[in-house]
């Protein structure tokens, strides 16, 4: 019973504008620079440590942002997903404010691995895209997050508009599967997972070690963005409440 | 720096990590950038308020950052 009730009293805390303000600064140093160390670590091992790949060769290399770039855009989505539904059934203020904060960054991911996939496919596959599966519902993934920030810019009041992108945020999430499923549901000029197989990776442990130190890096730096981006928008927000004024006077 | 050189593969591969510390910085500036401005735009609309400014210049500025 006690747990329940301190789970409450701990959600009440974070949805609390000024508490989380706080938390979040206090936080975001160490995220940071935890994050810095993986990412030296990871270029370090992915660019000098791992060996030479005897298929693709050096141009391999590409996987280790590649991917952890894919596996945000899809991440980022479902965080938006769920703290829209979050929005939509408890009308939290922080959750709506966290989702919004998260298609900007996410579109910036998706970005990324579309790019990435492109000039690593220009050599492998001579040729800088293809219509095939995993390359459009990635596309359609951008095109949802634009969605998601357009929709929000075009309704003036800022609760509706985050109702509004709160419903279009949970249907998009139909395209989430489907890119994961692409590469086996159909034939495809993309290469199948290697990681996150069943069975057992297909990518040796000295590729897998830089691939998934990035990919918590590329996490953590998400973390990193979402907070400045939430803090901004809580002040924002709250910039007539007392804990902003004074806040602001006292720096 | 031999360890770095990717024969036939330097441009696709430098290509791939410089946009991806693009992508990095652009999530660490843009906000950087607004909650300067933000914090700004607030410290100024508090400070007429505070000052007994004349009421249609805090009026418009409070349509500015609408």
């Amino acid at each position: 019973m006690n747990i329940f009730a301190s789970i409450k009293r701990l959600y009440h805390q974070f949805a609390s504008p000024p508490y989380f303000y706080r938390i979040s600064g206090l936080w975001l140093p160490y995220i940071m620079g935890l994050c810095a160390l993986l990412f030296a670590y990871g270029l370090y091992s992915g660019l000098i440590l791992a060996p030479t790949d005897y298929e693709q060769g050096e141009a391999y290399r590409i996987i280790f942002v590649h991917v952890p770039a894919a596996w945000m855009s899809m991440f980022i989505y479902m965080v938006m997903a769920v703290t829209g539904a979050i929005a939509l059934v408890w009308r939290m203020k922080l959750a709506e404010i966290v989702m919004i904060s998260c298609a900007p960054i996410g579109a910036s991911f998706t970005f990324l691995a579309l790019a990435t996939g492109s000039i690593w496919g220009k050599p492998m596959w001579n040729t800088w895209w293809v219509w095939d599966a995993r390359l459009t519902s990635e596309l359609l993934l951008l095109f949802l997050y634009f969605g998601v920030m357009a929709l929000y810019n075009a309704i003036e009041d800022r609760r509706t508009a985050a109702r509004a992108v709160a419903i279009l945020a949970i249907v998009g999430v139909v395209n989430i599967p489907i890119i994961h499923y692409s590469v086996e549901w159909w034939n495809t000029l993309h290469q199948g997972p290697t990681v996150t197989k069943f069975d057992k990776p297909s990518i040796h442990l000295s590729m897998l070690i830089p691939l998934l130190v990035m990919a918590v890096a590329f996490k953590l730096f998400f973390i990193g963005s979402l907070f400045m981006r939430v803090r901004t928008e809580l002040l924002n927000r709250e910039q007539k409440s007392k804990w902003v004024t004074a806040l602001l006077e006292s720096k | 720096m031999e360890a770095l050189d990717f024969g036939k593969y330097n441009f696709y591969i430098w290509a791939s990590y410089a946009l991806t510390f693009l992508v990095l910085l652009w999530n660490i500036t843009i906000p950087l950038l607004a909650k300067k401005k933000l914090i700004k735009d607030i410290k100024r609309r508090n400070y007429l308020a505070n000052n007994g400014s004349n009421e249609t210049e805090s009026k418009n500025l409070n349509e500015n950052t609408q």
